[in-house]
């Protein structure tokens, strides 16, 4: 599993998609393969199967689950920006954790073959503590460097204050001036809270690194497939490459057909009767 | 929270060290998805506020 990736990768995503999806709607999309099932999956038998795989809890990383996810809010809220916003976080979260050993079923129910280019073994079997520890002396911790890096690089505009009114108010002006009126806080206070959640990632990637240094002093082994301290890969499937391509892409392409007909039977109907933010209300101001 | 670019970003700074010397001692208990998010609105804005420093809403 990736862990502050998923915070840094939000940023990303808003600085390219810009007033078309809430931030909001991104960090729970980006946080909902995780949100309910994370807790249990350190005190399940088989964490990696009971997280990734079927029968588990896998189907929270897949796809679909999005896709479901995104068209309920759409049809509950009629928010475009909210659904679109879902749709991409939970995606992003998807793709993000291809690269540890358990992988991820994209494609499920279509295809339950997990996918995974085995970067960084999935350690949850060693307990919330081992499991840190583990992802920060493999290269999971360099993978969350990078992402804070290129938020730095690329997207360190997401985080000021001219951002925030012109972008990131405007593309959900219901649910800011809500939270406005709910907590009563002003331009400042919800700007560090939509700052708040880069804060968190970048400050539990120094956290749980120290610790895997100095408290649980594992040994940092950044490299492929690693950490070998590790006795158990977690690895759940046997298949061989050959084997994993072709259900994959058999997947794949029964999946498109699905995401087709759901988009003709529900998707295009919710999707015209969703709303935008209206224009007056993007230039409202709150404060 | 301060007013001047540089107090602010002070602040921050502030308030990440103490962030990550927390999450260190407690590990769990504050680097949590709910926890995290919220901390520095917590410490640069509303406990300030309560302390009856400046009204930063």
């Amino acid at each position: 599993m990736s862990w502050a990736a998923h915070e840094f990768e939000n940023y990303f995503i808003q600085k390219h998609a810009g007033v078309k999806i809430s931030f909001l709607g991104l960090a729970i999309g980006t946080l909902s393969p995780d949100l309910f099932t994370k807790s249990f999956v350190y005190r399940s038998d088989d964490p990696a199967m009971f997280h990734r795989g079927w029968p588990g809890v896998g189907f929270s990383h897949s796809l679909i689950f999005g896709v479901a996810f995104a068209l309920l809010v759409l049809w509950a809220t009629r928010s475009r920006s909210w659904s679109l916003g879902i749709l991409i976080g939970q995606w992003a979260h998807v793709f993000t954790d291809v690269a540890d050993t358990a992988g991820v079923m994209p494609f499920f129910p279509f295809s339950t073959e997990p996918v995974t280019i085995s970067m960084w073994r999935h350690a949850a079997s060693e307990g919330p503590y081992g499991d840190a520890a583990a992802y920060y002396s493999s290269l999971g911790g360099m993978w969350d460097l990078f992402w804070l890096v290129l938020l730095i690089l690329v997207a360190r505009r997401t985080l000021t204050a001219d951002y925030f009114r012109t972008t990131i108010l405007p593309a959900d002006p219901r649910a800011w001036a809500w939270l406005h009126r709910r907590t009563r806080l002003g331009e400042r206070g919800l700007l560090t809270l939509y700052r708040g959640l880069c804060f968190y990632g970048a400050g539990r990637m120094v956290s749980w690194f120290l610790y895997a240094r100095f408290g649980a002093r594992t040994p940092f082994q950044p490299l492929w497939n690693g950490p070998s301290y590790l006795t158990s890969y977690n690895d759940l499937s046997d298949a061989g490459a050959l084997e994993v391509v072709w259900r994959t892409t058999l997947g794949g392409i029964l999946f498109a057909g699905f995401l087709w007909m759901i988009w003709r039977l529900i998707g295009a109907r919710l999707w015209r009767r969703g709303v935008d933010p209206p224009l007056v209300e993007r230039n409202r101001t709150f404060f | 929270m301060p007013d001047s670019p540089s107090r602010e970003a002070l602040a921050w700074a502030a308030a990440f060290v103490a962030y990550v010397a927390l999450g260190y001692w407690t590990k769990g208990l504050v680097l949590n998805w709910i926890i995290g998010p919220l901390f520095p609105l917590f410490v640069l804005i509303l406990i300030p506020q309560a302390l009856g420093g400046r009204n930063s809403r």
